[in-house]
């Protein structure tokens, strides 16, 4: 392999660890970068390290898992559809989770932890499957318009139920009501070792699907001729998304647009290949959420602005110039 | 087809409306009036029927009186005329579109009202409610400058762009709301989010007030409304060379559906699916032209909107439902069954 | 047996197929041999079956009876991939993905020949500049597809198919919505393959472009085959009036003697 090669994951490892360090460093008790990296290596002040590897690294640790999984299931939904406005938000998949999420614990007492990766699938897939029914019967799956009414109308479905349930419940919305607006305050160590496995599973499972993914661009006759079962790598390729949808969710909660800005943005910087392009999604994801989290504690500190809002406040404008260019 | 004639002046004034549509139109009438009745009789306190329509001639007694007149016809009328206004907002968006799948709480109209009302709410708890109401309407109409500013207004793939542009933005306004609901103290959210839930509770005479006023600027914007409607039916470039200015009546329409949609919802709150499902059941009901259709659809979105509410608050009591909950229930379904039906129709 | 094991890798055998597309009968009960190493057409009026015979036999639509035999095995034997390095296809319309360049457009044609373990190899590079070389788009290889003209994003296609080093290359009108200099380029290039030992089935819509370049041609009608054989044999009047119900004069070209069809129009 050329030196050449080298250097785009070479810069993506570099900025992934200074937006770490950053991450680690920032918050109530500000740690420089030095004494980061000393604590991260198991030494340096005692209560430095204890801060960072207790309260810190699991949240740094969630944020990375959540903005990988997402940015990786919207460049999988990207590819698999189509359709540059495929993400897990704008398709009811983050919709599904949330309300699988929200009825599992006030409709049946389901609140065990192991439970929350598992109930988010359910949903994610549901709404998946809620949208692709009404798009296929509605004969739209080529168009980028037909796919994403029937995204809105799942969504507003789907959301209309959580509310109803949160609106008979007071408490579970009170418990619910910041994780439900995508945010990683308060996420432990449990619940990320807990949920690790999914998404990593996941994420490699988007690395194998993804140069089928590029010959699936060609059109569905060019990649069958190509020896591509096209079926079944969509079908795979549903699986890997609502893995990879459940465990974001499961971590941060339904945050919407991660999965349309990174692909995008990655897009431009390696190009159309899903091959370069899944892995470029899934490092440049961590570091979206890693900084996006870390801005969000510090703009109106000491209180913390929603990792949702930010994700909303950047995804929004990437959504508007996707239209301008592409529809 | 059976059309019935009126004509005054020498003909000059002339209307004509086929027998069908009237047919529609005084069923629609009845079923208002039933529901209206319905609403004042049924509910958590009893009152008879005929005693309900003896209090709305301020003939009751007074405990009928007060039930009838004071909590429940205020109610009642909102819910009629803020589903009416829907209505017609979604058959001037539909018509100037020129897609089917058109309605001010997809495309982010709602959405910009009930984040301004909450963002009120939440970063200054003081103000007084009397300013819910111009907020959200302040928060409609930008949200529909912004995709008008967006898609640039223009026609052709235009239509197609201001659809996802708007789902876009819906999403985004969504995803800000329910981040700031997190702000708030949880008794003010909850309360925020039946209101976001899109529902009537609270209506009383003021929002009644305010609701008549919309529907008086709805009915003059409603008028000079039909022309163009029924010339950009016939294409942008038949339309034109009829004499139309097509992107002037275009952006004119745009605009006062959106007035009328976030007068609504600055008074109940963003109800999901009327302003699609009213001009659609207007048009199951009768081809008619584009007036008669007008009148059409308010009056199904006056229907289904008061159902909703008298569904919500009687189905599940005590618990009362958002009549906003009822009709995104009902409507995402309807919609996803339009989608299909319309890929039908095109392809046979 | 005896015949079997002379079979060479670019015969095409279709035996018995029908094929149903929702109420119609498609394709019915068709028996064909397309001679290997050579440029086949299929020609027929809208309709008459000839692009659901070869989406059939590029594995697309699914027989309701009869089989495909390709280089002597079954295409129910074969895996997608195994298909895949045998058979290429280039659709009617393909997708054009957004900012794909034309060199990575190519080396997909080696998607079939790359596992998980076996990944990029020199071979592979050399496999792909040849096929760029071959189709004269290699000095295009670095420009998105969007930004040539159609020609030679055609080109670029057929490179890709080629890539894909099968012995059989099938093309589903590739010649459609073609300037005529650019449609004669493109059968050109085809012929060029056959002589070098490709097997070729074309779906044509243009007959005078089938009879100048094919070797063989096969006009299908309702769902049949109705005539098939060299230009010179299938191109007759009688022939043309039954299958495209054309009213037309057969006449040979003057400099190369292939048959050219005139239709009448005197009134």
């Amino acid at each position: 392999m050329s030196v050449r090669a080298l250097i785009p994951p070479a810069a993506l490892g570099l900025l992934l660890l200074s937006a770490l360090v950053w991450h680690l460093g920032t918050g109530a008790h500000s740690v420089p970068p030095g004494a980061v990296v000393t604590a991260l290596l198991g030494g340096g002040d005692s209560y430095d390290a204890a801060v960072i590897a207790e309260i810190r690294l699991p949240r740094a640790l969630g944020a990375m898992l959540a903005g990988a999984a997402l940015s990786a299931a919207g460049a999988l939904m990207q590819g698999a559809t189509r359709n540059p406005l495929a993400e897990p938000g704008l398709f009811g998949l983050l919709a599904g989770a949330a309300l699988a999420v929200v009825a599992g614990q006030s409709v049946f007492g389901l609140t065990a932890p192991p439970l929350l990766p598992v109930l988010a699938a359910v949903g994610a897939l549901a709404g998946a499957l809620m949208v692709w029914g009404v798009t296929a019967a509605a004969g739209g799956g080529t168009g980028m318009l037909t796919p994403v009414l029937a995204g809105a109308a799942v969504t507003a479905f789907l959301a209309a139920l959580t509310t109803l349930l949160n609106l008979i419940d007071e408490r579970s919305f009170e418990d619910l009501r910041v994780w439900l607006s995508g945010s990683l305050a308060g996420l432990r160590l449990p619940v990320v070792t807990l949920v690790a496995p999914w998404a990593l599973a996941g994420l490699a499972a988007a690395l194998v699907l993804a140069p089928k993914l590029t010959v699936l661009s060609l059109g569905d006759e060019a990649a069958h001729a190509l020896g591509v079962a096209v079926g079944r790598i969509r079908a795979l390729t549903l699986i890997a998304v609502v893995v990879l949808t459940a465990s974001a969710v499961a971590l941060a909660g339904p945050l919407a647009f991660v999965g349309l800005t990174v692909p995008h943005a990655a897009r431009l910087i390696f190009g159309t290949g899903y091959a370069r392009l899944v892995p470029a999604s899934i490092a440049l994801g961590a570091v979206y959420l890693l900084a996006a989290d870390t801005a969000g504690r510090t703009v109106i500190a000491p209180a913390e602005v929603s990792t949702g809002i930010l994700t909303a406040l950047v995804g929004a404008p990437v959504f508007v110039l996707l239209l301008r260019v592409r529809a | 087809m059976t059309v019935l004639r009126f004509s005054c002046l020498d003909r000059r004034v002339a209307l004509e409306i086929p027998a069908r549509g009237a047919a529609a139109l005084a069923a629609l009438g009845a079923a208002i009036l039933a529901l209206l009745l319905a609403s004042l009789s049924f509910g958590s306190a009893a009152v008879g029927l005929t005693e309900a329509l003896s209090a709305l001639f301020g003939a009751a007694s007074e405990r009928a009186d007060l039930v009838a007149t004071e909590f429940r016809l205020p109610r009642v009328l909102t819910a009629l005329m803020a589903g009416g206004l829907l209505a017609l907002s979604g058959a001037l968006l539909q018509g100037s579109t020129l897609n089917p799948l058109a309605d001010p709480a997809l495309v982010g109209v709602s959405q910009g009202a009930g984040l301004a009302v909450i963002s009120l709410t939440v970063l200054l708890p003081a103000a007084p409610d009397a300013w819910r109401a111009p907020a959200a309407f302040g928060g409609g109409l930008a949200v529909a400058a912004a995709i008008l500013l967006i898609t640039g207004a223009r026609a052709g793939g235009a239509q197609t762009r201001f659809l996802l542009t708007g789902v876009g933005l819906a999403a985004f306004l969504t995803a800000m709301t329910t981040a700031l609901l997190t702000y708030g103290q949880i008794s003010e959210a909850h309360e925020a989010l039946g209101w976001l839930a899109g529902s009537v509770r609270s209506a009383g005479w003021d929002e009644v007030r305010l609701c008549a006023l919309a529907t008086g600027a709805a009915v003059l914007v409603a008028i000079p409304a039909a022309r163009p409607l029924a010339a950009l039916r016939l294409g942008d470039d038949l339309a034109a060379s009829l004499g139309h200015r097509v992107a002037h009546a275009r952006t004119a329409l745009l605009i006062a559906s959106v007035g009328l949609a976030a007068a609504s919802v600055s008074v109940v709150g963003p109800v999901t699916f009327v302003g699609l499902l009213g001009p659609h059941a207007a048009r199951r009901l009768a081809r008619s032209g584009p007036g008669l259709h007008l009148a059409l659809s308010w009056s199904v979105g006056a229907c289904l909107t008061a159902a909703a509410d008298l569904a919500g608050r009687t189905a599940f009591g005590p618990v009362q439902i958002p009549a906003g909950l009822v009709t995104a229930l009902v409507g995402a379904p309807c919609f996803a069954l339009l989608m299909i039906g319309s890929h039908r129709t095109e392809a046979a | 047996m005896a015949e079997a094991a002379q079979v060479t890798p670019g015969r095409i055998a279709v035996r018995g197929l029908s094929v149903r597309r929702g109420e119609v009968r498609a394709l019915r009960e068709v028996d064909l041999d397309v001679a290997p190493g050579a440029m086949t057409a299929l020609v027929g009026r809208n309709g008459c079956g000839k692009s659901t015979l070869l989406k059939t036999i590029a594995r697309i639509l699914r027989p309701d009876a009869g089989r495909v035999e390709i280089g002597g095995a079954s295409l129910d034997d074969l895996s997608p991939r195994a298909a895949a390095q045998r058979m290429a296809l280039l659709p009617q319309s393909p997708i054009l993905p957004e900012g794909m360049r034309v060199r990575d457009l190519v080396a997909q044609g080696r998607h079939p020949h790359r596992g998980l373990v076996r990944h990029w190899s020199p071979e592979d590079d050399a496999i792909i500049a040849r096929a760029m070389e071959a189709t004269d788009v290699a000095q295009f290889a670095g420009r998105p597809l969007e930004s040539l003209s159609g020609g030679q994003r055609q080109r670029c296609w057929i490179a890709m198919t080629l890539a894909q080093e099968t012995p059989i290359l099938l093309l589903d009108e590739p010649t459609t919505y073609l300037d005529l200099s650019v449609q004669l380029e493109i059968m050109g290039l085809l012929a060029r393959l056959a002589r070098e030992g490709r097997t070729i089935l074309v779906v044509l819509h243009e007959l005078n472009l089938a009879a100048a370049f094919a070797d063989r041609i096969v006009m299908m009608r309702e769902g049949r085959i109705d005539a098939a054989g060299t230009p010179e044999e299938v191109m007759t009047a009688p022939v043309l009036a039954r299958v495209f119900g054309l009213d037309a004069r057969v006449i040979a070209d003057p400099e190369t003697g292939r048959p050219v069809c005139l239709p009448r129009t005197a009134a």
